[in-house]
Parts: C-alpha cells; structure tokens; sequence
C-alpha cells in the first residue's frame, strides 16, 4: 500500500522532531516524499496501524525502532528514519547534526554516560510502549 | 547476426584488471578487447576538493552526496546488497545494468559484479599485495616467476607503501612511493606497536603500512593523492589506479582497439580459431568476431558463465571461493575529545598479519578511519538508539577505526556456480564460521591501550568481500574440462585462456588484484610466445 502525500509528510514532520528535536525546514519533507516514491515503499495495512498510533499518540517512535530493530531487524520505521538520516545529513542546515567540526571532551563524557542510561532507558520505553500497542 | 571477419590476434573478453593487464602485455599485437563498458557519468566540477571543506562552505551536498534520483538510498530497498561504495549518485554506474544483462539468482550470496570500463576496480580499497611462495604453494609457478610482472605493474601503475615489518609478507618491493600520511589513530597503533614489536612476533602478529595503488608523487600525468575523503562519492580519481586509465592510455597510443557496448555470450572453437559471440547491448543484436587466441577476463562469475554456456553446460557446478570478511572497531579511550583527524581519507593506512592456527592460516586485516560513508549509512549498524548512535558517530569517530579482517577462502561443496537454464547464474556461499582471529587480535590490542568487545565483530554476508576466485582453477595436472593448464588455458582447449580470478588455484587471505594482474601478463607473455 503506498501512503499519501498528505500522510508522508505528517510522518516526516513527527519523526525528524522526534530525531531531531526540531521542526523540519521546507525542502527536507518534499525529499522525504520523493524518496518514498523513488524506493517504492509500501506499508502493509499492520505497519500503517503501528505509524498511525505512533504519530496519533505522539509515542516515543525511536525507542520503538530500537526494540524492533533488536527483536527483527531492520524494519520499516527503521528505513524511514534512515530516509531522514540521508537527507538531513547531506543538506547544508543539518550536516552537523552529524559531524563534530572540533574537539569535544565534554560532548564525549556525555556520550559515555548516555550509553550507559539511555540504552536500558529506550529499550525499557520501547518494550512497554511495543506490548502496550501490540506493535510485535 | 552480424559478422566482424577480421581474425585478430587476440581478442580479450572484458576491461577490468585482468584484462587490461592482459593488453599492457600484448601490446604490438593486434588485440582486440570487447567490453560492456559502462563509463562514470560527468562530476560537476564544484564537486572537488575535501569533503569536510564542501560541508563547511556550506554547499547543499544533495546531488552529489545522494543523487536526484536517491540513488544512495538504494541500500534501503528491500533486498539490497548495500555496498557502500557501490551506490552513490556518480559511483552507481558500476554495477548499472548487471540484473538486466548478467542475472544471478542467489539465497545466501551478497556480492556484486560490474560491466563497467575498470570493473569492481572502479571502487576498490586499492591494496597492493604480492603472493609469496607459500601462498602460491598450490598454483602451478611460484614468486619468482611472477615477479618481473609484479615489478612492472608497480611502475606502471605506483604504489605507494613501504617495506617494513610486514615485508616477509608482502615481500621486498623496490618501486614503492611514500605512503600516504597517517591519521592519529593509525600513527600511535604503529608507534606503540613498534615499542611492543617483541609482545606481537611473539603472538604471531605484525603490523604496517598499508600498500596501496595510490600516488604520493606524480606519475604519468596522474596526480599524487589530495586526502579529499571522496573515495566513497567521486569515480577516477586520479590518484588512485583503476583499469579505466590503462584502457585510456592503451586506447590513445594505438595499442588496443577497445569496444565498448558488447557483452561477449559465448565462444566456439574451431581448427586454427575462435569464433565469440557477443551480444550489442544498444541493439541486442549478436555479433561474431573472430581471434586465435581468446582470453577471458570478465571476472570470476562471468567467466564461468562464459565458459559453461560456451560448453552448453547446465549441470555441473563449478567451485567459487571468496574472502570471508568481518569488521570490528578498535576504540583509543584517550583519545577521546580530539576533534577531527587532520587525515582525511577512506584508504587503508595500516596492515595487520595475523598468522592463525594452521586450519585457519593467515589472516589479513586492513586498518581505516571512519570518516569515510555517510554516517546515515551506519547508523544503524551500532545496536544503539539512532539518536545516540548519530551523537555517539559525530563526537566519538576521533577515538576509533576498523579493522577489516580477511581470511582465506575455504573450498566447500555449498559454495559453488552454476548455469540455469534460462542462462542466469546461480551462486551459493556457505556463511564462513568467523571470529576466533578478531579474539585474538582484540587481546593483543590491548597491550597498546586499543579496545574492542567480541560483541562489536560484525560478520559480512558472504560475496561482499568481492573477491570471487578459483571456479577454473590451474592445475599442475589439470583433471577436467573446467580446470586451466598452468599457462591459464582450459584443459580442453586449444585457444581460450582464462587470466581473472577465476584461474586462481586457492585464494589467500590478501587482496587478490595484484596477483590477478600480474598471473594475467604471464598468461599474456606466454600467449604471445606461441603465437610467435
């Protein structure tokens, strides 16, 4: 089933925030909706259910990729956030959401304590929200 | 179908290495290389310079860096075989056009041929290595007879390396230019290894310089390497050698009558002749040509396809090695917070030997940075949340690098080629069992203050080490029609000579291009000589 225009850039807008914290500037979703057209991607009617809720309930759809990432693979979600990844990364607005320009001690340190929170804290979020919803 | 009634001398099937060694060889005779050809489309030329410095300028990066067509997110499709340097917007004419006109059905082979003009060399790491004797114990001639061949491809096509510590493996080489400059990472591992040398020869582990077919200095008009880290982005350039610049040469000077738009099917062999059939991919029309000496060079795959649809051969399944291939990252903790490698580039900078236990043998690692694909392109590869691993990537890449480890291919009955058919070829890899050599290597590291965890070695699907080799191996005793005389003809023939990886009697664990390249002027010099 292919999404609507209208649908891909609801969807864009809510994932870039939730990746990014920030509202998608004009150029990235038209991208995001030609790159959909350019893979051909197809959503079955359970994954379009699972999106729906998402965005609907405003859910925490990054800790819901990394729990189905771990338990299945790649999937879905996980593409379209990738899809972003590429676009945002090799526009000249956002490239450095993605590349230090200098040295960070204090960014590292983070990073470090981060690995050893946000990890239990996603996969946790991610579990509930998962079985809540019944996305499995 | 058509007819070309000139009889060449030679006709060689394909313009990759092997091929274009062959020619380098013959020139002065009347060759003839028929080739699909495909050729990179024009970069703008905006698109130059170093990558981090187009970032910073500010310059929308889209059409080069992804392509109007989204041709980087190709790896996305469902399905995909996801080389990273296969799929960017000026890269992906590499492997244009092989599920239309050389199909391969596959459940477990993750690899990739190209029709383009330099073959899978157009996006190579570019490592250098000869094969010494013990790894040339199983084909029928030994390093010294290759040597002259290796001397003169080194001139030809510069390397850059130097003869350190890693010599008794990659041999004594007089040509060598400077090798490229060091990252930090890369330059305390070499230094710290050299304090601890006893502690690694005593674990059976060297470390050095990577050889690499890349200029330092100039050479024929090729400029030496600018460290713009678009190896991923940017097809030819010129510091780093692809077949595509010999054709070139060859072409300009008169020496080889190169044609582009033909993907050779088949042969048949007649009294004083072989008649090749090849198929005009503009038209789909067939042509005949004829030479009395064929070489075949199409690569590993193709050549066998060749070959079996040439003997009309829809059940035997031919032997197919390939390097079983796992990465994993060695992380320098105090290195941490160091900003940006000065070092901009995606090529090799060290190597590691790893002489294993002898079920396993040598093991070759090659050492690189991680600024080389996009970072969207890795993302989610770290079993981390995407928003840490994007953090984890920008603020952490100073402090770690990959090593790639290659190890020797494996002959098993699972892995083998075969025609269907419909002439699509069939391919099937065993999934290697990996692991034990990155353990070991991972303990020794530590000792120079560099580490890893066995749970960060990710095992690559079979086929993406792309070296494809051994499926007409040379005997010194050749048994069946498959397999090639020492002087790379098939056993059963009288004309046809096979001078790409498929001819390879085993297939070590280093970079086989070299060696391919070289065993292809021998082949060539010998074919020369009988056609005398």
């Amino acid at each position: 089933m292919i999404q609507s225009q209208e649908e891909l850039i609801r969807e864009g807008g809510f994932l870039f925030r939730k990746l990014f914290g920030d509202v998608a500037e004009a150029p990235l979703l038209p991208l995001y909706v030609a790159a959909h057209e350019a893979l051909n991607l197809q959503v079955d009617p359970r994954f379009r259910r699972l999106l729906t809720v998402i965005i609907d309930h405003n859910l925490d759809a990054l800790s819901i990729e990394y729990v189905l990432r771990l338990r299945v693979g790649e999937n879905l979600l996980s593409t379209k956030i990738a899809i972003l990844c590429y676009l945002a990364e090799s526009s000249n607005t956002h490239w450095r959401r993605f590349w230090s320009e200098s040295a960070n001690v204090t960014a590292c340190l983070f990073i470090i304590v981060r690995i050893f929170f946000e990890i239990p804290f996603r996969y946790l979020k991610g579990n509930i929200l998962v079985r809540r919803y019944d996305f499995a | 179908m058509s007819v070309d009634t000139t009889l060449r001398d030679i006709l060689i099937v394909g313009a990759g290495p092997a091929g274009v060694s062959a020619a380098l060889q013959l020139k002065g005779r009347d060759v003839l290389m028929l080739d699909v050809g495909f050729c990179p489309p024009a970069v703008p030329t905006e698109f130059t310079g170093e990558l981090s410095q187009l970032r910073a300028e500010n310059n929308d990066l889209f059409s080069h860096l992804i392509g109007e067509h989204f041709q980087s997110l190709s790896n996305l499709k469902a399905g995909a075989k996801g080389n990273l340097k296969l799929k960017a917007p000026y890269m992906d004419y590499i492997v244009r056009g092989v599920e239309e006109l050389t199909p391969i059905v596959s459940d477990n082979f993750h690899g990739q041929i190209s029709l383009s003009r330099g073959g899978l060399a157009n996006a190579w790491g570019a490592g250098v290595f000869r094969f010494t004797d013990q790894e040339l114990a199983d084909f029928p001639f030994n390093y010294a007879e290759l040597t002259p061949y290796y001397d003169t491809l080194t001139k030809h096509i510069g390397v850059s390396g130097e003869n350190d510590d890693l010599q008794p493996w990659f041999l004594h080489d007089e040509g060598l230019q400077p090798p490229i400059k060091l990252g930090i990472l890369a330059e305390t591992i070499l230094s710290r290894y050299h304090r601890h040398r006893q502690f690694f020869s005593q674990n059976r582990m060297y470390i050095g310089r990577s050889r690499l077919a890349v200029l330092t200095r100039e050479l024929g008009g090729r400029t030496p390497y600018r460290y713009g880290n678009l190896e991923f982005f940017k097809p030819e350039i010129s510091a780093i050698y692809t077949p595509a610049f010999s054709v070139e040469q060859l072409v300009a000077n008169g020496h080889l009558d190169y044609r582009s738009g033909w993907l050779v099917e088949s042969y048949i062999e007649k009294d004083n002749h072989v008649e090749v059939t090849a198929r005009n991919i503009e038209t789909n029309t067939l042509k005949l040509f004829f030479a009395r000496r064929v070489l075949l060079a199409a690569g590993a795959l193709n050549t066998s396809r060749i070959v079996l649809r040439s003997h009309n051969d829809h059940i035997t399944q031919l032997p197919i090695l390939d390097n079983p291939l796992t990465a994993f990252p060695l992380f320098n903790l105090g290195m941490l917070g160091t900003g940006p490698d000065s070092c901009n580039s995606s090529l090799s900078q060290l190597n590691f030997i790893f002489e294993g236990s002898p079920e396993v043998g040598l093991v070759q690692a090659s050492f690189y940075g991680v600024n080389g694909p996009l970072r969207a392109d890795v993302l989610m590869r770290l079993p981390l949340p995407v928003s840490l691993a994007r953090d984890f990537f920008k603020h952490m890449s100073s402090c770690f690098g990959l090593a790639m480890c290659f190890y020797p291919g494996s002959w098993s009955p699972n892995n083998f080629v075969q025609l269907k058919e419909d002439n699509t070829l069939m391919v099937s890899f065993a999934q290697a069992a990996c692991g034990a050599v990155e353990r070991k290597i991972m303990r020794l590291m530590r000792r120079i203050g560099y580490f890893s965890h066995p749970l960060l070695i990710f095992p690559s699907m079979m086929g993406s080490g792309l070296h494809y080799a051994a499926s007409l191996p040379m005997r010194r005793n050749p048994k069946s029609a498959y397999e090639c005389t020492s002087e790379g003809k098939l056993s059963d023939s009288n004309s046809v000579y096979v001078v790409d990886g498929a001819c390879f009697s085993t297939l070590p664990a280093k970079n086989l291009t070299f060696t391919i390249m070289a065993n292809s002027m021998r082949i060539a010099n010998l074919v020369q000589d009988g056609l005398a």
